[in-house]
C-alpha cells in the first residue's frame, strides 16, 4: 500500500520550494474561500490604493511641464529683432554651431482695450523641437501672409471666429484656425505663416545639448544673450510626495489589518495545529499567515488601482481643466501607480507578520484544540504602552505646534503605538469590577479576558480607528478656530474690497504714468459701481536702484521680517508693509505717525525690514491698531523710514470701503472691469468649514469600528456557544443570552471609543501645549457620537446580531 | 520485530504546584513493526497524553521516547517537524482534513512539506487513496465527502511515503458502527503491511482488531493484555483469499 518514494535530496528540514509552494497554495484557497472574513481589511487597503493610484496620477499629470516654452529643446535662446542685420548673424551663428535649430519669431501687438500686447508668433507648425507647443483645434494653420491662427482667448477678446477677419498689427487676417499650446492653455497668442511672417521683434530659438555646449556657443558671440536652460521636472517629485502621503496611510490601515488578521489566524488555529501536527515547521506556518497577507494585499493592490484610475479616467477632464494644459488620461505614471500597489502588498504582508509569529509558536496541542491562549500578563505591555505615549506626548510638544514634521510623525507613532499596547491593561482594569455587575454583563466581562488576543487585538483597532477620528475631529476644530482667531474677522468686511495692481507679490512693476491713470480710473469705477464707496490708495516703498534678480523691470517692496520658531533658524516670515499716508492713517483713526517712528505695525516680535540692500535694520516701532481683518494693512511705513532710506513710494493697488454689503451682481460687474483694466479683486472670502472633514471623520470612524467589532464579538462569542447553551440549560432566558453578547460588542466600543478620544486628545493637547485656546472649540456633537452614539449602536446591534441559532459554531473550520 | 515507538518512564504534568495535574505516570510501551496496540481506558486517564507524547506533539515532563530507535529529547521543533512527516501519521477523531484541499491534496501534503515536488506527491497520494478504494474521490473537497471518507482519506494522509508509526485518536469516534469497522479494516492492514500503530479508543470492540490491548487508568498503565478473536480474524480470512 505505501511504496517507498524517492525523495529529492534534502534541504535541511525545511523542505524547500515544493514545501513552501504547498503552503502558498493552500493560503490561497483559504483567502479564496474566506475573503469575505477580511473585507473589512481588503476595503480599508483599497480605499488608500485607489486614492494613492487617483493622487499619484493627478499630481503627475497636473504638474506644470517645462515642454510648454521648450518643446523638446534643452534650452532657449532669445536673440533681440531690432538690430536684422545682428539678428540674422546670430541665428547664422546658431546654425552653424548646432547640427538642429529650430527659431519661432514673436511680434508684440498692441490692441484696444487689453494690457498685455498679444504675442503674434510665427512658428512652424511641426517645428523640430516646438511641436508639441502646438495643436489645432479647428480650421486649419495659416499658409500664407494673410492667415493668421488664433488662441480661444484671443480669438474671443478679437470677437473673431474661424472663417472671419481681424486686423492684427496694421494687417486684414483671415482666421483659418483656432489653435493652443496644449501644455500651457493660459499661452495666448496669434499663429502666422512663418516664411511670409513680418520681420520679428524677437526670436526664440530653440537648442539641444548640454549647459556646456551651450556655454561654449555663448563664448562665441558677443553682447548680451539671454538663455535658458529647461528646469528640472516636478511632477516625478510631486508624485513621489503624494506616494508618501499614501504611505502614510498604509501604515494607519496596516495597524487596523495587523488586529483583523490575528483574527483570521485565530479563527484558522485548529487547521495550523493539524498542519503542524503532519510536520509544517514553524516557518511553513509562518509562511501560510504572511501568504495570506500577501494575498489580500494584491486583492486590494489590484481592486483599489482599478477604482483609482477608473476614477481617473472619469475625472481627467476638470484636473485638465484645473492643470492648464492638456492631459493624455491613459498616460498613466505606472511606476508610480505600482509603487503604490506595491506599498499595499507589503503593507498587508507585514501587518500579517506578528500574526505568522504567534502562530508559528502556538503549541501544537493548544492550536488543535483551539483553546485561547493563556492571557499574558498585562504588567509589560502596560509599561511599555506607558512609555511609548510618554514618549509620543514629549515628542508632540516639541512639534512646535505641528510644524515639525519628524516630531509629529514621531509622536503620532508612537502614541498610536501606546494606544495599541494599553488594550490588555483596560481590558483587566474593566473586568476587575465585574464581580458586581448582573450576571450576563459579568460573563461578557470575563470572556473579554479569557479571550484577551481576540478582544485585545479588537479593542486596539477600535481605540485606533477612533483616536485617528477623534483626532481629525477636534484638530480641525482646533485649525479652524486658530485660522479664525489670525484672520479675526476674516480677511475683509462684506463691505470692503482690495483693488490691486495685477497679482499680491512682493515685487512691484513699474508702470508709466499713463498706466497708472488708467488704473486709477478703473479703481474709480469700480468704487462708483458698488455705490460711491470711499477710495484709499495703497503704496508700497520700494528702493528705485535696487532689481530682485531673475524680475525684469520691478523693484521688491520693502517687507517686515518676523523670526518664527516654526521655520528654520535664519528664516524669516515676511509681512507687507504699506506707505502709512495721511488718507490710510485715517482708516486707523490716526491722524499722523507718531514722531521718531518708523514703523506702525500690528506685529509683535523681532522686528527687521527686509527686501532692501541692508541687512539687520530693525526699525522703531509703535502699535498700529488691529481692525480685526487679515488682508487689511498690517504695517505701516512712516513717510520719515521712507525718506531716511531714499525709497520710493510705488502704488500697489487702493482699499475700497462701501456703504453697505457688496452684493454678488456688483461683484460680477467689479470683476469685468477689474479683469478689463489688469487689476485683481480680493472680496470678502467665506470662512471654510471643515464640518463636512468632521462629520466624516466621526461617520468613517463609526463605521470601522463596527466592522472591526463584527469580526471580533461574533468570534468571542462563537467560542462560548458552550457557555451560553449551558447557560440556556441552567433556565437563562434569550433575553439573558442577548445582554451576553450585547455587553460584549458594547464593553469593548465604549471603552475603545474611551481610549481613542483620550490617545487623541492627549496627542492634541501635546501638540497645543503654547496654545490651549485652539482647542477651546470642542465639536460636541461629533465627540458624543463617537463616545456615546457608537456604544449604544454597537449594543444595539450587538443584542440584535444574537438572534438564536445565530452564534457561530464553537468548533469550525477543520473538516 | 524492529521496535518503532518505545515509551520509557514517560510521565507528564500539566502546571505546578498545588495545581499540578499529573496526566501520566512512568508510563512504558513498545510498539514494533506490523504491530497494532489498542489503548483504552476512562476519560482523562492519560489516553491522549499518551498518544500525543508518543507523536512529539508535547514533550513529557520526564522519561524518554524513541521513535525508530531515535530519541525524540532535545530535538528542535524542525527536527520533531521533520519526524513527524517523514515517520509519524496522525488519524484524529473529527477534525482531520484541511479545508480548501481535495483529498489528494490533502493526502500528498506531508509529501510537498518534505519537498517531494508536487505532481511526485499527488501521484503517490492517488496510489495511496486508490488503496484504500477512494480513488473516485481524490479530486473531492472535504465538504462534498462522508465522515467514512474523510477518515478514510485522512489515514491514507497519515500513512502516505514511508511512514513507521500510525497514531489513531478515536478514530472512529465521529462514525457509525459500519463506517467505524471500515476505518479499523484499514488501520488493521496498514499495520500488516508493516506499520507500528497505536489506537487510542473507548471501544472494546474496535479494540479487538489490536494484537495487543492496554489500559490505563489516572495516568498509569495498569494491565495489558491480548484481545480475544475479533472481526480481525475476518480479515486475515480475507487476505489469505
Amino acid at each position: 500500500m505505501t511504496a517507498t518514494l524517492d525523495r529529492p535530496v534534502r534541504r535541511g528540514a525545511g523542505g524547500g520550494l515544493p514545501a513552501r509552494r504547498a503552503m502558498v497554495r493552500w493560503a490561497l484557497r483559504m483567502f479564496r474561500r474566506e475573503w469575505r472574513r477580511q473585507l473589512l481589511v481588503l476595503v480599508l487597503l483599497g480605499v488608500v490604493v485607489a486614492g494613492s493610484a487617483f493622487a499619484v496620477t493627478a499630481v503627475y499629470q497636473s504638474a506644470p511641464s517645462s515642454d510648454a516654452r521648450f518643446g523638446t529643446a534643452s534650452h532657449l535662446l532669445t536673440f533681440d529683432g531690432a538690430d536684422p542685420a545682428r539678428l540674422r548673424a546670430r541665428l547664422d551663428a546658431v546654425a552653424g554651431y548646432y547640427d538642429t535649430v529650430e527659431t519661432v519669431g514673436h511680434r508684440y501687438v498692441p490692441v484696444p482695450g487689453l494690457f498685455d500686447p498679444i504675442d503674434v508668433r510665427a512658428q512652424h507648425p511641426a517645428g523640430v523641437y516646438s511641436a508639441p507647443m502646438l495643436a489645432l483645434q479647428r480650421g486649419r494653420y495659416p499658409t500664407a501672409s494673410g492667415e493668421v491662427a488664433l488662441t480661444d482667448e484671443v480669438a474671443r477678446t478679437l470677437h473673431a471666429a474661424v472663417g472671419g477677419r481681424v486686423v492684427l498689427d496694421g494687417r486684414d487676417r483671415e482666421v483659418v484656425g483656432l489653435v493652443e499650446n496644449p501644455a500651457d492653455l493660459d499661452d495666448e497668442f496669434a499663429l502666422v505663416d512663418a516664411p511670409t511672417a513680418d520681420p520679428p521683434q524677437s526670436v526664440t530659438v530653440f537648442v539641444p545639448g548640454s549647459r556646456a555646449d551651450l556655454e561654449a556657443f555663448r563664448a562665441t558671440l558677443d553682447g548680451v544673450v539671454v538663455r535658458e536652460s529647461r528646469p528640472s521636472e516636478s511632477r516625478a517629485v510631486l508624485a513621489v510626495l503624494a506616494l508618501a502621503v499614501a504611505a502614510i496611510g498604509l501604515l494607519l490601515v496596516s495597524l487596523v489589518a495587523a488586529a483583523g488578521f490575528i483574527v483570521i489566524a485565530q479563527r484558522r488555529q485548529r487547521q495550523l495545529g493539524m498542519l503542524a501536527a503532519i510536520g509544517a515547521t514553524p516557518r511553513q506556518l509562518r509562511l501560510v499567515m504572511l501568504a495570506n497577507g500577501a494575498a489580500v494585499g494584491v486583492a486590494a493592490a489590484v481592486a483599489g488601482s482599478t477604482v483609482g484610475l477608473g476614477i481617473w479616467l472619469a475625472l481627467a477632464g476638470r484636473v485638465e481643466t484645473a492643470a492648464g494644459h492638456r492631459i493624455d488620461r491613459f498616460d498613466v505614471p505606472w511606476q508610480f501607480v505600482g509603487a503604490g500597489m506595491a506599498l499595499a502588498v507589503l503593507t498587508a504582508t507585514a501587518a500579517a507578520w506578528w500574526p505568522a509569529r504567534v502562530v508559528a509558536h502556538t503549541p501544537v496541542m493548544s492550536a488543535l484544540s483551539a483553546r485561547p491562549p493563556r492571557p499574558r500578563p498585562a504588567r509589560r505591555s502596560a509599561a511599555l504602552a506607558v512609555a511609548l505615549l510618554a514618549a509620543g506626548v514629549v515628542a508632540l510638544a516639541f512639534s512646535a505646534g505641528g510644524a515639525r514634521p519628524v516630531p509629529v510623525i514621531g509622536g503620532a507613532l508612537a502614541v498610536a503605538a501606546g494606544l495599541l499596547l494599553i488594550g490588555p491593561l483596560a481590558l483587566r482594569m474593566l473586568a476587575a469590577g465585574r464581580a458586581t455587575a448582573p450576571v450576563p454583563v459579568r460573563l461578557a466581562l470575563t470572556d473579554l479576558v479569557r479571550y484577551q488576543g481576540r478582544s485585545a487585538a479588537a479593542l486596539a483597532a477600535i481605540s485606533l480607528t477612533l483616536a485617528i477620528a477623534a483626532a481629525l475631529v477636534v484638530g480641525s476644530a482646533a485649525a479652524e478656530r486658530t485660522a479664525r482667531r489670525a484672520a479675526a474677522l476674516g480677511n475683509l468686511a462684506g463691505s470692503q474690497l482690495m483693488v490691486r495692481i495685477g497679482e499680491p507679490a512682493p515685487v512691484v512693476p513699474d508702470h508709466t504714468p499713463a498706466q497708472l491713470a488708467a488704473f486709477e480710473s478703473a479703481a474709480g469705477e469700480i468704487a462708483d459701481t458698488i455705490g460711491g464707496a470711499a477710495l484709499t490708495p495703497l503704496d508700497m516703498a520700494v528702493v528705485a536702484a535696487y532689481t530682485e534678480p531673475g524680475v525684469n523691470g520691478g523693484h521688491p517692496a520693502v517687507e517686515l521680517g518676523i523670526a518664527d520658531d516654526r521655520l528654520p533658524d535664519g528664516v524669516l516670515s515676511s509681512y507687507s508693509a504699506y506707505v502709512a499716508t495721511p488718507e490710510l492713517l485715517r482708516i486707523y483713526g490716526l491722524a499722523a505717525p507718531p514722531a521718531g517712528v518708523d514703523l506702525l505695525t500690528t506685529h509683535t516680535g523681532e522686528i527687521e525690514l527686509v527686501n532692501i540692500p541692508a541687512r539687520g535694520v530693525y526699525p522703531t516701532i509703535a502699535a498700529l491698531p488691529n481692525l480685526g481683518y487679515s488682508s487689511t494693512p498690517t504695517a505701516l511705513l512712516t513717510p520719515a523710514v521712507i525718506a531716511r532710506n531714499g525709497w520710493r513710494p510705488a502704488r500697489v493697488g487702493w482699499f475700497v470701503q462701501g456703504r453697505n454689503t457688496i452684493n454678488p451682481d456688483d461683484i460680477d460687474r467689479v470683476r469685468a472691469i477689474a479683469a478689463d483694466a489688469g487689476l485683481t479683486v480680493e472680496f470678502r472670502r467665506e470662512q471654510a468649514s471643515a464640518a463636512t472633514l468632521r462629520a466624516g471623520a466621526t461617520v468613517a470612524g463609526v463605521l470601522l469600528a463596527l466592522g472591526v467589532l463584527a469580526g471580533t464579538v461574533g468570534l468571542i462569542r462563537g467560542e462560548s456557544v458552550r457557555d451560553m447553551r449551558i447557560l440556556a440549560a441552567s433556565g437563562a432566558t434569550r433575553r439573558v443570552r442577548r445582554t451576553v453578547t450585547a455587553a460584549t460588542s458594547g464593553t469593548l466600543a465604549a471603552l475603545g471609543a474611551l481610549l481613542g478620544v483620550a490617545g487623541a486628545h492627549l496627542a492634541l493637547l501635546a501638540v497645543f501645549r503654547t496654545d490651549l485656546d485652539a482647542l477651546h472649540d470642542i465639536p460636541v456633537a461629533n465627540l458624543a457620537i463617537l463616545l456615546f452614539g457608537l456604544p449604544v449602536v454597537a449594543t444595539t446591534t450587538g443584542w440584535l446580531s444574537a438572534a438564536p441559532g445565530s452564534a457561530l459554531p464553537a468548533r469550525g473550520g477543520l473538516d | 520485530m524492529t521496535t518503532v515507538l518505545e515509551l520509557r518512564k514517560v510521565a507528564k504534568v500539566y502546571g505546578s504546584g498545588p495545581s499540578a495535574v499529573h496526566a501520566l505516570h512512568a508510563a512504558d510501551l513498545r510498539v514494533d513493526a506490523g504491530e497494532l496496540v489498542a489503548v483504552m481506558g476512562p476519560s482523562g486517564s492519560g489516553k491522549s497524553t499518551l498518544l500525543t507524547i508518543a507523536g512529539t506533539l508535547e514533550e513529557p515532563s520526564e522519561g524518554e521516547v524513541l521513535i525508530g530507535g531515535v530519541g525524540a529529547a532535545g530535538l528542535s521543533a524542525n527536527a520533531r517537524a521533520q519526524l513527524r512527516r517523514r515517520s509519524i501519521g496522525f488519524v484524529f477523531q473529527d477534525f482531520n482534513l484541511l479545508p480548501g484541499l481535495s483529498a489528494t491534496e490533502n493526502v500528498a501534503l506531508p509529501l510537498e512539506l518534505d519537498g517531494v515536488g508536487r505532481r511526485a506527491a499527488h501521484a503517490h497520494a492517488v496510489r495511496t487513496l486508490d488503496d484504500l478504494g477512494l480513488a473516485d474521490r481524490a479530486g473531492h473537497f472535504p465538504d462534498d465527502l462522508s465522515g467514512g471518507e474523510r477518515q478514510r482519506v485522512a489515514i491514507a494522509r497519515a500513512v502516505v511515503g514511508d511512514r513507521q508509526l500510525l497514531l489513531a485518536d478515536e478514530p472512529t469516534g465521529a462514525l457509525d458502527s459500519m463506517n467505524g469497522e471500515a476505518v479499523m479494516r484499514i488501520l488493521r492492514a496498514a499495520c500488516k503491511r508493516g506499520i507500528a500503530g497505536v489506537v487510542v479508543t473507548h471501544d472494546a470492540q474496535l479494540a479487538s482488531w489490536a494484537d495487543r490491548v492496554i489500559f490505563i487508568r489516572d495516568g498509569r498503565v495498569v494491565d495489558e493484555t491480548a484481545p480475544p478473536s475479533g472481526p480481525e480474524v475476518l480479515l486475515d480470512k480475507d487476505l489469505s483469499r
